[in-house]
């Protein structure tokens, strides 16, 4: 420049470049102050960044004393920054024993040079609270020598939190998917799967993904997809009509298929999905595998039905009722035995209108001993059947528990009539082996006795008579004899009856036409029982077989028959004399005539019926001796018959007489 | 009439006092009297009586074996027998008029006027 030769042209170009490198510099300048700029706002940004995400940051000298530390360890743990300082690690009590240990490990560890990464450490606070911290080591170099170590602590609580809360949901994630059996699935409106949870595998075999393969038709089995596509149209058609319950939910079991081939029984809870507008756009469901409780159920169907039938084939009538004695179920048999339909239950069936009112207080107290647990045994009840007629059962209760409480009685009927029966034929034929036995034994006696008694009855009456004749009796003495003949009167009579007993023989056996004697009977009679005011019907049957009988003690037993009806009808405005022949002949070894004598009179009452054959026994007292159905009784048991008495259904009572067509006649007369 | 002779034979001795009394009392009749068969078989041999009334149960010898005795001995064969007993009801023999099989019979306890009806009747045909 100092040169004189450059000319004017030169030092224009010159101060250009001048110019040129002054902003040159000017822009260096400007980018140096956005450096330091950038650098501040960098600092700044770290520091923040240190205050806040680190805990703090200390250094360690060779040996374990603190040589520096930052204020933040008063936050953290609790301590100042002089409590800390040039103090050894292991004295100041800032970390647990396990912690500690492997901390004075690591910090040898980095001053050989290692540096140890997230070390995680246990720091006990100055209150003894414990803090988990994540504690980074490096050693600090200095002209080529370690000679202490950084460490930086950061905080990982939040971290660990959340990875605890992780492990926890995984855990938990992780045991629904193995453990749960329920799978959740949803269809679309065309019964498409669009979604299924993983639990469909351990249920049926297959996998989400293969699941949203397919059609639904694979899903089940064609039975249940008929029920499936059925109650599907039924839900839409209500869908439509728009009165149902858009929150209603469906449970519908269905048979589906398992990748192996076999099925399931599974149960659906299903309910809609709807858009905003309310309108089903597909269906959700949660189902269950029922299998085992399906096949539980079938077997307890098939046996529940098995005994059902067994129940409604017995000839035992079977209920139940609850505790007000309303009938709640019963089999066939019982409506059958009561007479009853089982639409009457329907309108309400109570057992107290099934038993005699006499029975009822007794009933009442049963039920309550069967309700207390207790067994009672066989009770036995008149029963009332819905006609109103009556009949003998047998009933065994127990009662009918549930969750603990007593709802009600079970309980077992038997129709004793049949039993009844059979019993009361019993007790005839052994009243009847009673009453020949006693008649037996009186015959044996009868003949004796009488003339015993007659010989001395003799001479009272003589020596009666005898007073009677003498001419100087006063005239209320032969009065007082008067009567004590009457009672002599008496006596013989009695006497003479019983001398009957004697058997009959066989000579006076005779082949006779039962209706010849019976009409010849009558006819003796006909004019007394005319007189009487009685009316004789007759019905005989005819031809029947001449029987071999002693006439005119078969006679005897019509007269005395006919005798008796005729004074049970004394008093009876309608006087009717029935009587009727009839043969049964039921097999060859039981052929027989039946002679039946009834009357309207006033019948006999049920705790006379047993003594009516026994001898002496007598409703007319004074009148009858109370031989003389005793000796019918002796002469038709000689013919080899039976004779006994029953109340007719309408007043007075028949006798009835059987005796055998074909027959060997005793002849052990006495 | 004479003194018709009546033999009773009766066991039981107060039947015969009042049979005897009876009798006696209603007529001109002489009435025997005997309570054992073998007695009145002895009385109706030696007495000849005009009518036997005859007990059929007697201990010892029975009426019928004392009926059967006196009918075997000429003596005594036609004299009739009534026979008194307990063992042939009233009824029977009401029913059959009094004889059965060719036999008298009356029912105890006697009727006094039947049986001296009957007396009366049968010693009239002899």
């Amino acid at each position: 420049m100092n040169d004189l030769s450059k000319t004017n042209e030169e030092l224009i170009k010159e101060i250009s470049v001048l110019k040129q490198r002054i902003q040159e510099l000017e822009q260096l300048v400007l980018d140096h102050k956005k450096a330091e700029e950038h650098l501040r706002e960098s600092e700044t940004r770290y520091r923040l960044a240190f205050e806040s995400t680190y805990d703090g940051i200390f250094t360690v000298d060779r040996n374990f004393n603190i040589s520096s530390i930052t204020p933040s360890i008063e936050t953290q743990l609790g301590y100042k920054v002089e409590e800390v300082i040039n103090r050894p690690i292991q004295d100041l009590g800032i970390l647990t024993p396990e912690s500690l240990t492997r901390a004075i490990s690591d910090v040898i560890q980095v001053l050989s040079g290692v540096e140890i990464k997230c070390a995680v450490y246990e720091f006990v606070a100055k209150d003894g609270t414990r803090k988990i911290r994540e504690v980074t080591g490096t050693p600090i170099i200095r002209e080529g020598k370690i000679f202490g170590v950084t460490a930086v602590v950061r905080d990982i609580t939040e971290r660990k939190r959340i990875e605890k809360a992780l492990a926890e949901s995984e855990k938990k994630h992780r045991f629904i998917t193995e453990k749960m059996t329920d799978v959740v699935w949803m269809q679309d409106m065309n019964l498409r799967t669009v979604y299924v949870s993983p639990s469909i595998e351990a249920v049926l075999g297959f996998t989400p993904e293969e699941r949203l393969a397919q059609d639904v038709h694979e899903q089940l089995t064609p039975a249940s997809m008929f029920i499936a596509l059925d109650v599907l149209a039924k839900e839409l058609a209500l869908e439509k009509d728009g009165q149902s319950d858009p929150e209603r939910k469906l449970i519908l079991e269905l048979e589906y298929c398992h990748k192996d081939g076999s099925t399931r029984w599974i149960e659906n809870i299903i309910s809609g999905i709807r858009d905003d507008q309310g309108v089903l756009t597909g269906l959700h469901g949660v189902s269950r595998d029922i299998t085992k409780r399906h096949k539980v159920e079938q077997e307890l169907r098939k046996s529940e039905q098995k005994y059902r039938e067994l129940v409604d084939f017995l000839p035992i009538s079977l209920y139940e009722m609850d505790t007000k004695g309303n009938i709640i179920s019963g089999n066939p048999e019982i409506f059958k035995t009561f007479g009853y339909v089982q639409d009457d239950l329907k309108k309400g069936l109570n057992v107290f209108q099934l038993i005699s009112p006499q029975d009822l207080d007794r009933a009442v107290e049963t039920a309550l001993i069967v309700m207390s647990g207790k067994r009672t045994g066989g009770t036995e009840y008149t029963g009332i059947r819905k006609d109103g007629s009556t009949f003998p059962f047998l009933n065994n209760a127990s009662r009918i528990t549930h969750e603990g409480e007593i709802v009600g009685l079970r309980g077992a009927i038997i129709d004793l009539t049949q039993q009844k029966n059979t019993e009361k034929k019993l007790q005839n034929t052994r009243e009847q082996l009673i009453q020949a036995e006693k008649l037996a034994s009186i015959g044996l006696l009868s003949a004796g006795v009488a003339h015993e008694i007659l010989n001395p009855l003799n001479i009272i009456s003589l020596g009666l008579q005898l007073l009677q004749n003498k001419a100087t009796l006063p005239p209320d003495v032969k009065e007082d004899i008067r009567i004590c003949m009457t009672h002599v009167s008496r006596i013989v009579t009695i006497a003479e009856s019983l001398k009957q007993f004697s058997r009959i023989s066989g000579k006076e056996m005779v082949m006779a036409d039962l209706n010849d004697v019976i009409a010849n009977v009558l006819m003796l009679y006909s004019t007394q029982l005319k007189i009487d005011g009685i009316e004789i019907e007759t019905q005989y049957q005819p031809d029947l077989p001449a029987i071999f009988m002693d006439k005119e003690k078969i006679e005897q037993v019509l007269v005395d028959l006919i005798s008796n009806a005729t004074a049970a009808m004394a008093e009876k405005e309608k006087k009717v004399l029935r009587i009727i022949t009839r043969r049964n002949a039921l097999t060859e070894d039981h052929d027989s005539l039946m002679i039946v004598v009834s009357d309207t009179g006033t019948g006999i009452k049920n705790e006379d019926m047993p003594k009516i054959f026994d001898p002496f026994f007598t409703t007319r007292q004074g009148k009858g001796t109370g031989l003389g159905l005793s000796i019918s009784y002796g002469i038709v048991t000689d013919h080899g018959g039976k004779i006994w008495a029953e109340n007719n259904k309408r007043g007075g009572a028949s006798f009835m007489i059987e005796l055998p067509v074909r027959t060997v006649v005793k002849n052990d007369s006495l | 009439m004479r003194g018709k002779v009546i033999l009773v034979i009766d066991d039981e001795e107060d039947f015969c006092r009042f049979i005897k009394k009876s009798i006696e009392s209603n007529g001109a009749f002489q009435v025997l009297t005997a309570t054992k068969g073998s007695e009145g078989m002895r009385l109706a041999k030696t007495q000849k009586p005009d009518i036997i009334l005859l007990d059929i149960i007697m201990p010892g010898m029975a009426g019928t074996e004392v009926a059967e005795e006196l009918s075997e001995d000429p003596l005594t064969a036609t004299i009739p027998i009534i026979y008194l007993t307990a063992i042939i009801s009233k009824e029977e023999i009401r029913k059959s008029g009094g004889v059965i099989c060719g036999r008298i019979f009356m029912a105890k306890p006697i009727v006094l006027n039947e049986l001296l009806n009957k007396i009366k009747t049968l010693l009239s045909h002899t």
